[in-house]
């Protein structure tokens, strides 16, 4: 294909990244004081937002309780406008309900269910582009079905870009925060990135153009002091012998993640222990 | 204050031989791990190894466990049961109710079989109760009020007059006014049944008369010693 190399022959991607190099990634917790926890999190061009509820009492179909742990409810969503061409359904379509299996099994192998017997958590993540959260004095916005109480923030529409690869470690990522905000006991974090293979070479965190470039790419999330995976998932293909190596970079990927949203948690910590003057 | 350590998830706090594990961590291999992002707080029990535990500041949502003191209010009665909503464990508000069942064999301890819900419960009384069971797939916290601090803490009655007290409450109140007659109502725990009393705060003799709630209105006239 004329022009777009997706790695040049000096090592470089398509946005200047080296190969194992990540995005630039910004997050915040506590965004909406309304619900148990809340993060922000931005990835490169992809943005997302997690909401956290939870323990409470089981909703809707009283026959999904367990009895000895809770159940994970997750819900995946996408602003209409966040991809290039205007997505109709938000959520209910194929995509959306796979994407919300996938962050259910992720979480539920790293949140301590069996502390809440027949409860529930609910984690909504809405992926949205083109948006960014800016903190201004005085400015009470509504937006889609979020009402922002927060009375510290408004919302701002940039122009409006392309929904940016890496949808599920995104979400992964800033869900992790929200359920540490809200304080639900968890083993460790979860880190997911997406990582692909071009020219016998592991690219770590893929973008929209990667992704749909022909790359074989691999999602993980794992939890990274013991080093287990949560999930891995893959639907390209891929020959046996670079399986190791792909894995051996995403976990290598997942760790740097872990060490950006450390630091976010520790700050939100500080800062908070300062507010209430511990 | 000495300064606390901050903890995320997945910290190694210390090894399982040095500490017992509290809340807010866990144990695995022989290691105590925190599962919450916050502060780490020792504590010295006094017998042998501290208890460690993280804590944050803002408190998460409790669940009502086995043997909790519940605060909560009937929404509902049935021959056999009574339906409530939780409100409180121990002195901690909900942020969204649980729903619990008071079974007609549960009010109190003795008489079980006479017990009669309507008798004891209406619809928006508040119930001190504990939690006997987290109840299965079907059912909801099975509570009871058999025992001597539970029970219903405040009604109002079908005139919308009285409201019953904690009974200590009142009369502290009482001592230190300066009237000389008043007349208070003190629950009888487990029914909704009530002492009107009648204080005299010079002799401090309280003259009270056994009364279902819905009877007591100012026109009543009966009185006999109660001792205490």
């Amino acid at each position: 294909m004329a022009g777009l190399e997706l790695l040049s022959d000096q090592g470089y991607r398509l946005d200047g990244r080296k190969a194992t190099e990540l995005r630039k990634l910004q997050a915040r917790m506590g965004v909406f004081t309304q619900a148990d926890g809340s993060a922000y999190l931005e990835q490169g061009n992809t943005k997302a937002l997690a909401v956290v509820y939870g323990p409470h009492e089981m909703r809707g179909s009283r026959s999904r309780t367990l009895h000895d742990r809770a159940v994970i409810n997750c819900q995946y969503s996408m602003a209409t406008f966040s991809t290039a061409e205007r997505k109709r359904r938000p959520h209910g379509d194929r995509k959306s309900t796979e994407m919300s299996l996938h962050l259910k099994q992720t979480f539920e192998a790293a949140v301590m269910t069996q502390l809440y017997p027949r409860s529930q958590i609910d984690i909504y993540v809405k992926v949205r582009v083109g948006l960014t959260l800016h903190l201004v004095r005085g400015i009470i916005a509504e937006i889609d079905f979020f009402v922002i109480v927060h009375k510290h923030v408004s919302i701002v529409f940039q122009q409006i870009l392309q929904s940016d690869g890496g949808n599920y470690s995104v979400c992964v990522n800033a869900a992790t925060l929200a359920v540490i905000d809200a304080g639900i006991p968890m083993r460790d974090y979860v880190c997911a990135c997406t990582v692909g293979f071009v020219d016998e070479t592991p690219l770590a965190d893929l973008c929209y153009a990667e992704e749909n470039g022909g790359v074989s790419s691999l999602a993980l999330a794992l939890l990274p002091r013991g080093g287990q995976i949560a999930l891995l998932q893959m639907d390209a293909r891929l020959h046996q012998d670079h399986l190791e190596t792909l894995i051996e970079a995403a976990m290598t990927a997942c760790k740097g993640v872990s060490k950006v949203l450390d630091e976010v948690v520790r700050q939100h910590l500080q800062e908070a222990s300062v507010l209430t003057g511990e | 204050m000495s300064p606390m350590k901050l903890c995320v998830p997945g910290d190694k706090l210390c090894s399982a031989e040095d500490c017992i594990p509290g809340t807010g961590v866990y144990l695995r291999h022989g290691y105590i791990y925190s599962s919450l992002a916050g502060y780490v707080l020792r504590k010295n029990e006094g017998e042998e190894l501290p208890v460690i535990s993280v804590v944050r500041e803002t408190e998460t949502q409790l669940l009502p466990d086995v043997g909790a003191i519940v605060t909560c209010k009937v929404t509902s009665i049935n021959p056999r049961f009574a339906k409530v909503h939780i409100l409180y464990v121990g002195s901690t508000p909900l942020k969204d109710r649980f729903r619990g069942t008071i079974r007609k064999e549960d009010v109190r301890a003795t008489e079980k079989d006479k017990v009669e819900t309507y008798k004891s419960f209406r619809p928006g009384d508040i119930v001190l109760a504990k939690v006997i069971s987290l109840g299965d797939v079907q059912s909801n916290y099975l509570l009871t009020t058999a025992e001597n601090e539970l029970g219903v803490v405040v009604a109002h009655s079908e005139a919308g007059k009285y409201q019953m007290h904690n009974m200590a409450i009142g009369l502290e109140a009482l001592e230190n006014s300066s009237t000389v007659l008043h007349r208070i109502l003190a629950p009888c725990w487990t029914t909704r049944w009530c002492y009107l009393m009648d204080y005299l705060s010079t002799e401090k003799h309280l003259l009270g008369l056994l009364l279902p709630l819905e009877d007591c209105d100012n026109t009543c006239e009966k009185h006999v010693s109660v001792f205490f």
